[in-house]
């Protein structure tokens, strides 16, 4: 994490075009993350000037307190298909246009609406997850519409409805993805949208590149990810938080011999 | 016998008014209608409306040539960096 901050940081010096996004799963699953019910990770997330966050099935496991998390947070927690049972209100943000360096970028978030959606979410949450294809091309029309500049679909479908999505849902930029744990190396392409997805546990630090022409058209784009090696020093702010965090957990129980 | 004799007008002397000479049963002349005060407020509503549209017009049309301004032209580069399924992990390398 603390790696990842420079990271991020070294990026931000680079180019005034730049996104920081999370594809969900983020905030729990640990510890130190559970104890402080996603506060650490949100902190943490907040101090790296994340953009945006999907929201995953595992998030959504602690709801209501994402709620509070998601009040918190100095980024959106999006998720486009998610809608309360009773009324058909969406649970969270669906998309958001941020401006980036002076253009106009949409930011779409998808949530699982499978099994695995069902599993996980709370019986008394009283939320219910669209198809995803469906509420993608719902949403990227609505955000075209706004004469934006790029459409990115922030995504926590897994790799294999990522490029369901890709095929079949016209003017998306690029899509973001998670839930599957592909860690993909290579730019994978289809209809003239770019896919990445960077692994899983924080490791690797993904990357998308998509140029533009003046007229606003795609004349190339690439992805795929930068190992958080020590060639990247741990940030001061970011070290200083993980530590306060670890420092309170609880003992680890040791056996007696 | 002392002729009566019609009095004369002297001159500076206001002439009487015409309605005194009129006889009974005869109408008068009905008085000029005053101006109603809304009358005022209805003459200048138009206007007033007109230069508000006008006003409004060239604000808004200021704001969108600030707002076309201000969006950066020509060739660009979306950099996205991303993570995913980060399940809370603070310490790995990541």
């Amino acid at each position: 994490m603390a790696r990842r901050a420079t990271a991020i940081k070294d990026y931000r010096a680079k180019t005034p075009y730049l996104l920081v996004l999370d594809a969900g799963d983020a905030l729990f699953g640990q510890p130190v993350s559970d104890i402080s019910q996603g506060k650490a990770l949100t902190e943490a997330m907040n101090l790296m000037k994340y953009d945006a966050m999907a929201i995953g099935e595992r998030d959504l496991a602690h709801f209501p307190e994402l709620l509070d998390r998601s009040r918190e947070a100095k980024f959106a927690f999006l998720s486009a298909n998610l809608v309360y049972a009773s009324t058909g209100k969406p649970v969270f943000t669906p998309y958001v246009v941020q401006n980036v360096g002076g253009r106009k970028v949409a930011i779409i978030g998808l949530t699982p609406a499978d099994d695995t959606f069902k599993s996980f979410v709370p019986s008394s949450a009283d939320i219910t997850a669209k198809d995803p294809v469906e509420t993608a091309r719902e949403y990227v029309a609505k955000a075209r519409a706004e004469k934006v500049d790029a459409v990115v679909i922030l995504s926590h479908l897994g790799n294999v409805m990522d490029r369901k999505i890709a095929t079949e849902v016209n003017g998306i930029t690029a899509i973001v993805g998670g839930h599957s744990y592909d860690l993909l190396q290579e730019t994978l392409q289809l209809n003239n949208t770019v896919i990445g997805q960077a692994g899983y546990g924080g490791e690797w630090l993904g990357e998308i590149t998509v140029d533009f022409d003046g007229e606003g058209n795609v004349v190339s784009a690439k992805a795929g990810v930068i190992p958080l090696s020590a060639d990247y020093a741990d940030d001061p702010e970011l070290a200083a938080l993980a530590a306060r965090y670890n420092a309170a957990l609880p003992p680890t129980p040791t056996l007696q011999p | 016998m002392a002729k009566k004799r019609k009095k004369k007008q002297t001159p500076g002397q206001a002439p009487r008014p015409a309605e005194a000479t009129t006889q009974k049963g005869e109408t008068k002349p009905k008085p000029k209608k005053k101006a109603a005060p809304s009358a005022g407020i209805k003459r200048w509503i138009a206007p007033v409306v007109l230069a508000l549209v006008v006003v409004a017009a060239l604000i808004t049309a200021q704001a969108l040539i600030r707002r076309n301004a201000a969006r950066p032209t020509g060739p660009w580069t979306l950099t996205i960096l991303h993570t995913t399924d980060v399940e809370g992990y603070v310490d790995p390398c990541g």
